[in-house]
């Protein structure tokens, strides 16, 4: 009986154990069978410590942002201009997130670089660059780099720029990836970069 | 003659208690297994260790399984499909774990109540003095040989 008991304890230890906050949410939101994802935090946790979404107080998006003709100005990309970067938000009910930024008439040759990081377990968003005419201009695709397993997923958009033009930043859900209407949500980082070809 | 001497002294304490004993002598010849009921026990006991060591193998899975995908402090990594995985894998490996250990031991604990019920019985064979005054001694070259009859 005792050989019997030890054994059982032995083969307990055998169940994963993971605790509470030790990972990131997943894809549409998944996470270990005794947790749930916090959209609050992104973060697996017990069901009794799960908080409803929220953009964070970091967000440097501001709203009405929703329309080419409202889109959040970018200021400080000069020609081989630092990174700049915002952090945005698109709640539930929020529509697409537009930003526009001028290409300095002095600079030559120069590729507009945007890459948009966003997290993995909420829907997938998508960025779009469109011309001085609103014409569109690129769209992203996979990025050289990108490392899901550590909760984002990110998507890049390199396009050549003309001078003294002016471009807008198109951010929006893609769709998918929002645990079937269950988390259509998300916060992303758009990082903006002019850099000469 | 000065080799014989001792030997006659020798004879001349011990004869008279073989002669005069009147007490059974008693002797136990332990029994045998049969060749059928070795192989059963051995059978039963081989299996045993058999089946508990697959058990440990995949306890041993189970292990590896559960540590790879358990943690107790923040990993920095997204819960994805591979976790899930493991999990799966430690939890399906946990129950052969258990079932192997299970069958095993029955085995092994077969094998011991076997060995117990197929003990063979020993048998007593009891010797008895064939009666007094019937030991005889002879002289041999260096010694003598003392010689008694009994009847079992």
């Amino acid at each position: 009986m005792r050989a019997l008991l030890a054994t059982a304890l032995l083969l307990g230890a055998c169940t994963p154990e993971i605790v509470s906050g030790a990972y990131l949410c997943g894809p549409d939101e998944a996470c270990p069978d005794d947790q749930k994802c916090s959209p609050a935090t992104g973060l697996c946790v017990s069901p009794g410590s799960v908080a409803a979404f929220t953009c964070g107080e970091d967000q440097t998006e501001v709203e009405p942002n929703n329309s080419a003709a409202s889109a959040q100005v970018v200021q400080a990309l000069g020609c081989g201009s630092a990174l700049a970067e915002i952090a945005g938000c698109t709640p539930a009910g929020d529509g697409d997130d537009w930003f526009t930024f001028e290409v300095p008439a002095t600079c030559t040759a120069t590729v507009a670089h945007l890459r948009l990081s966003s997290s993995i377990a909420f829907e997938t968003l998508g960025v779009t660059l469109a011309g001085p005419n609103g014409s569109f201009e690129a769209s992203e695709s996979a990025c050289d780099a990108s490392f899901p397993d550590d909760g984002e997923v990110q998507v890049c958009l390199a396009q050549a720029v003309t001078p003294g033009a002016k471009y807008t930043v198109r951010v929006a859900p893609a769709g998918g990836g929002n645990c079937e209407g269950g988390c259509p949500y998300n916060r992303y980082r758009l990082a903006m970069q002019l850099a000469t070809n | 003659m000065s080799r014989l001497l001792p030997a006659i002294c020798m004879l001349a304490l011990v004869v008279p208690r073989l002669a005069h004993a009147d007490k059974d002598i008693v002797i136990e010849i332990p029994g045998e297994r049969t060749t059928e009921q070795k192989i059963l026990v051995g059978s039963l006991a081989g299996a045993g260790f058999v089946v508990g060591a697959i058990g440990a193998y995949f306890h041993y899975d189970s292990r590896q399984a559960s540590d790879d995908v358990g943690s107790d402090t923040y990993t920095g990594h997204a819960w994805t499909a591979e976790d899930r995985v493991l999990v799966d894998q430690a939890d399906r490996s946990r129950t052969r774990a258990i079932v192997g250990y299970s069958i095993g031991g029955a085995l092994l604990i077969g094998a011991i109540v076997a060995y117990i019920v197929t003990d063979p019985p020993s048998e007593s064979v009891v010797i008895r003095p064939h009666g007094r005054g019937s030991a005889m001694l002879t002289p041999t070259e260096g010694g003598a040989m003392a010689v008694g009859t009994w009847s079992f």
